[in-house]
């Protein structure tokens, strides 16, 4: 597996994870906030969307 | 006074951010902390940048070590993610420049501000939406990008978005001692982050061997240990002793060292280059039309690039000329870009460019570009009616805010827009000028959301009126018919 499918597969699964718990009525502000923040940390590990171009 | 540098992107947007970190020094002094935040995996592009006081290190293995494993705690990493931001905050910034302009990086600036906290760059408001507070980020959200118009290098706009006015000198560290003596050597980067920007081995071969029986000195090969096998397939072809393989043998540190001590460096837009820039190495760039030169080609006085449609564009006698050129101060072959200071825009021959002319007119309060071509006349003629639709949606919305037709006619405006942007892409400037400046407003009340919303419109109703539309529409229905492909879509 290259290290590109195999940073999906890790990833993908988590910004899963993360948008359930963003649904979660029973999660405050300040935890949701927490999770937005890594979600957009990860978004910006998978491939192509790490660059400085791809990001602007 | 405490200063962070946001610099989240790779390593040569960390070296083109260099001259601002210097810049700032000499603009604030030494009592001012001036610290650098980078991916830890990138860091190393800071390794001799002396006047930062702090490289702070984001870590994503250890914060996202929780997740690579089979039974994954996402909510460790974000615990872990919240701790690095709550110990980066209580260093309680007064100045947060971002100079990373990514979606992350907006969340983090927004996360590492005190109540004192100044930000200058992408960052979020308290909702969560983007807010970009500054024009120059304002700018880089609209026009900057490989296919847009933009004509202004991104150190200059990293400058402007970190307040301060680079000279030469921010460059190269270097303010009044000599240059070394270089030794009779160019090193070639084989490679570039993305295939798009890079030349095949087969091309290299070819410019390589011809090179080695032109050139006396020594020719090295530089690269990254991924690019280890491009340097293999060169050397296949390319049997010189004057040529040496360091491809995967140079750290970062070593890599500046070797440039430095170079009379030319030879690449694609790449880190290389980035690091020529600050050791005034003159760099040939092959640049393709994949990458837009203006925003992140050389900066080092004497480069010269050769923009590129395919590989097969550059000849081996252009290369050599080129080459020859730079190395003995001659006149440069027809077409190729010039640079002649770090701080001056790029000389070349490059066809007019009405986005261009009009992202100054907008921006920095030029003329107005003058229209002739006929598409374009109806193309703004199409912008003008659909903004004046959005115009009359924003008026029905402000007497009665559930019109649930003016709120979808509104949000239909949007992709009224975007259709003409699409057939004639020469708008784009003006309609991604307008999409920024909704963006850009805060949240608030919703008749001052509204009343934004109607100046950003009537901004551009003004601009385009600023030209004799009323002979355009004369023209639309006799002369140009014919030529209607905007109605006719």
């Amino acid at each position: 597996m290259s290290a590109e499918k195999e940073m999906k597969k890790y990833l993908e699964p988590v910004l899963l994870w993360i948008g359930r718990h963003l649904n979660d009525s029973q999660k405050n502000s300040t935890e949701k906030k927490k999770l937005i923040l890594l979600r957009e940390f990860v978004k910006e590990q998978l491939p192509d969307e790490n660059s400085s171009s791809s990001a602007r | 006074m405490k200063i962070l540098v946001l610099q989240l992107a790779r390593l040569g947007d960390i070296y083109q951010t260099w001259p601002i970190i210097r810049a700032l020094r000499r603009t604030h002094g030494s009592l001012v902390q001036i610290d650098i935040l980078t991916r830890d995996r990138f860091s190393g592009a800071t390794l001799g940048l002396e006047e930062v006081n702090t490289v702070y290190r984001l870590d994503s293995k250890t914060i996202l070590s929780e997740v690579f494993c089979d039974h994954p705690q996402v909510q460790n990493s974000a615990d872990e993610l919240d701790r690095f931001v709550s110990s980066m905050k209580a260093n309680s910034y007064d100045r947060i420049i971002n100079l990373s302009f990514s979606t992350f990086s907006s969340y983090l600036a927004e996360a590492l501000c005190t109540k004192n906290t100044r930000v200058t760059g992408y960052s979020r408001f308290e909702d969560g939406f983007l807010n970009i507070p500054d024009e120059v980020s304002s700018y880089f959200f609209a026009q900057v990008g490989v296919g847009l118009s933009n004509r202004i290098h991104v150190t200059d706009l990293f400058a402007q978005v970190a307040e301060v006015e680079l000279i030469p000198p921010d460059y190269t560290n270097n303010y009044g001692s000599p240059q070394p003596d270089r030794k009779n050597q160019i090193l070639i980067h084989i490679g570039a982050s993305a295939a798009h920007k890079r030349l095949t081995p087969m091309k290299w071969q070819c410019l390589i061997s011809a090179l080695v029986k032109t050139y006396s000195g020594q020719v090295c090969l530089i690269g990254a240990s991924e690019e280890f096998s491009i340097a293999e397939d060169i050397l296949k072809v390319v049997h010189d002793r004057k040529v040496v393989n360091l491809v995967g043998k140079t750290k970062l540190d070593e890599v500046l060292k070797l440039i430095s001590e170079s009379e030319l460096l030879i690449g694609a837009d790449s880190a290389p280059m980035h690091i020529a820039s600050l050791v005034q190495t003159p760099v040939l760039n092959l640049s393709f039309k994949t990458v837009n030169f203006w925003e992140t080609g050389p900066k080092s006085p004497t480069s010269q690039i050769i923009r590129m449609t395919s590989e097969s564009d550059l000849t081996t006698s252009r290369f050599l000329e080129s080459v020859e050129s730079i190395l003995h101060s001659e006149k440069p072959p027809t077409h190729n870009i010039l640079v002649e200071s770090a701080v001056l825009p790029y000389k070349t021959d490059e066809d007019y460019s009405f986005g261009w002319e009009m992202a100054q007119s907008i921006y920095m309060g030029k003329d107005l570009p003058y229209v002739s071509d006929v598409v374009l006349k109806q193309a703004l003629l199409r912008l003008l009616e659909a903004n004046q639709l959005a115009i009359e949606q924003v008026s029905y919305l402000q007497k009665d805010s559930t019109n649930k037709v003016a709120v979808s006619s509104f949000e239909q405006c949007d992709l009224i827009f975007a259709t003409i942007e699409k057939l004639c892409p020469e708008v784009g400037v003006l309609v991604r000028w307008i999409r920024a400046e909704k963006l850009r407003i805060p949240p608030g009340n919703y008749s001052n959301v509204l009343t934004k919303f109607e100046n950003v419109h009537l901004a551009l109703s003004r601009l385009i009126k600023s030209y004799p539309i009323e002979n355009w529409y004369q023209l639309k229905n006799g002369v140009l018919n014919d030529k209607n492909i905007l109605d006719e879509a």
